[in-house]
C-alpha cells in the first residue's frame, strides 16, 4: 500500500497540467483558473481517504474540479456579474475576411459564456478533455444520458448564436 | 429545420452514422447549410478552447515554402514537430491562418524547415519511401486526430477505404465523419489522406492542389495500383 502522499503526487504529475487546461476553458481566463486548480488539487488532498482503489481517479479529480469551478462562476457573479471576455483583439486583423471571422469567434466565445455552467463543462469534457460520456457523468453526478443531452444541448445553443450572428 | 439537431449532432461528432432519411436531407440546400453551420461552429470553438496557453510567452512557428515536383508547397512547424503542409497559392493567406488558430508569432526560416523540406522533396522527386518526421496535431480536433492517426498507419503503396477507418477506430459508422476529418488533413502527403478511397475504388476528392489529379500523382509516386 503505497503512501497517501505519494499517491498524491502521481496524481498531481499525471493530472496537474490536463485540469489547469479545463479550468481554463471552463473559467475562460488563466489566473483564475490556476486559482482555482490549486484549490481543486487541495480539496482533492483531503478528500483522497474517500477515493477508493477501484474508482476512475481522473474522473474523480475531474468532478471536484468541476465542483470548484462552479463555485468560483457563481462567486464571480455575486461580485459584480463580471464576464470574461476572450482576448481576440491579439488576432492579426489585416482583412475583411479576417474580421468577419473574428466576430463569429466573438460570437461563439460570447455564447459559450451564456451557456448553463453544467453545458459549458460536459462540452469542454467531451470535445477537448478526452472524456467519455460515462466519465463525464461521473464528473457531473448525472447520468450518462443527460451527459450526452448536455453536450449535445451546448452544441445546439452555440450553433443557434452563430445562425443569429448571421442573420443581423 | 430544428426536428434533425437531435439526429445531425452525434453525427458531426463521429458518434452515429447518418439515417438514410438524414443523409436525404443532408443533400438538400437546407441540410447542407446546417451541417456547414455545426462545422463552423466546432472550427470557432477549436480555435477558441482547442489550444490553450497556460504559460510563457507568445509561442513561435517558423514557416518555408518548399519547390517540390507537385508545385510550390508551404510548410510550418512548432517545436513539437510539423503541424502544417499547404497546397495555398497565396502565402499571405498561409501565414494569417496560422497566425489566427495557432495564436503564434509566425517566421519564415528555411533553416528551420530544412530537415522537414528535404524529406518532403526527397518523397516527391521518389528518391525516399517513407517518412521520419516529428508531427504536431494541434490544428485538428480530438476526433480528427483520432482518423488521422488512423490514416497514418496506411503503408506506402496500399490504398483504404473511409468505411475501413471508421471501423479501425471503433466509429463503424461514422465513414462520412472520417471523410471530412480527412478533408481537413493539416499535413497531407505525410498523413497519407490521398491512400483513402471510397468503397468503390474511385477516387472520390481531394482538396490539395490540382485535386483528383494530385492524388492520383501521388499514389502512383507510391506505385498504388489503382
Amino acid at each position: 500500500m503505497p503512501q497517501p502522499s505519494m499517491a498524491f503526487d502521481r496524481l498531481v504529475e499525471r493530472h496537474h497540467s490536463e485540469i489547469l487546461a479545463y479550468l481554463a476553458r471552463l473559467l475562460g481566463d488563466r489566473q483564475d483558473a490556476e486559482d482555482a486548480s490549486q484549490e481543486a488539487f487541495l480539496r482533492a488532498y483531503r478528500a483522497l481517504d474517500r477515493l477508493t482503489a477501484d474508482a476512475n481517479a481522473r474522473a474523480w479529480l475531474y468532478k471536484i474540479a468541476t465542483h470548484t469551478a462552479f463555485n468560483a462562476l457563481k462567486r464571480r457573479r455575486r461580485e459584480n456579474a463580471r464576464t470574461v471576455e476572450m482576448d481576440l483583439d491579439a488576432l492579426p486583423d489585416d482583412a475583411a475576411r479576417v474580421l468577419s471571422r473574428r466576430e463569429d469567434l466573438r460570437a461563439v466565445a460570447r455564447a459559450v459564456e451564456a451557456l448553463p455552467p453544467k453545458q459549458r463543462a460536459a462540452l469542454m469534457q467531451r470535445q477537448f478533455q478526452g472524456l467519455s460520456y460515462a466519465e463525464i457523468a461521473l464528473a457531473l453526478g448525472c447520468s450518462e444520458e443527460a451527459a450526452r443531452a448536455n453536450v449535445y444541448q451546448a452544441l445546439k445553443h452555440l450553433r443557434e448564436r452563430l445562425a443569429g450572428r448571421e442573420e443581423e | 429545420m430544428k426536428k434533425y439537431d437531435d439526429e445531425l449532432i452525434p453525427v458531426i461528432l463521429g458518434e452515429a452514422e447518418p439515417s438514410p432519411e438524414l443523409n436525404r436531407w443532408l443533400d438538400t440546400l437546407e441540410g447542407r447549410r446546417e451541417l456547414a453551420a455545426y462545422h463552423k461552429t466546432l472550427e470557432a470553438l477549436n480555435e477558441l478552447y482547442g489550444n490553450i496557453q497556460l504559460s510563457g510567452p507568445q509561442p513561435v512557428v517558423y514557416y518555408a515554402a518548399l519547390i517540390t515536383p507537385i508545385g510550390r508547397l508551404f510548410a510550418a512547424a512548432t517545436e513539437t514537430g510539423l503541424v502544417r503542409l499547404s497546397f495555398t497559392r497565396s502565402e499571405h493567406a498561409f501565414v494569417s491562418a496560422l497566425q489566427e488558430q495557432l495564436r503564434a508569432r509566425v517566421v519564415k526560416s528555411s533553416e528551420k524547415l530544412s530537415h522537414f523540406a528535404g524529406q518532403i522533396q526527397d518523397y516527391l522527386l521518389g528518391k525516399r519511401q517513407v517518412f521520419d518526421l516529428p508531427l504536431d496535431l494541434r490544428l485538428a480536433t480530438p476526433f480528427q486526430r483520432q482518423v488521422l492517426l488512423a490514416a497514418l498507419k496506411i503503408p506506402r503503396g496500399q490504398t483504404t477505404t473511409y468505411s475501413d477507418i471508421a471501423r479501425r477506430i471503433g466509429k463503424p459508422q461514422a465513414a462520412r465523419a472520417v471523410g471530412q476529418a480527412l478533408g481537413h488533413n493539416p499535413i497531407p502527403i505525410i498523413i497519407p489522406c490521398h491512400r483513402v478511397l471510397a468503397s468503390d475504388g474511385s477516387l472520390r476528392g481531394y482538396s490539395g492542389g490540382h485535386g483528383i489529379k494530385t492524388k492520383a500523382h501521388l499514389l502512383q509516386l507510391e506505385g498504388a495500383r489503382l
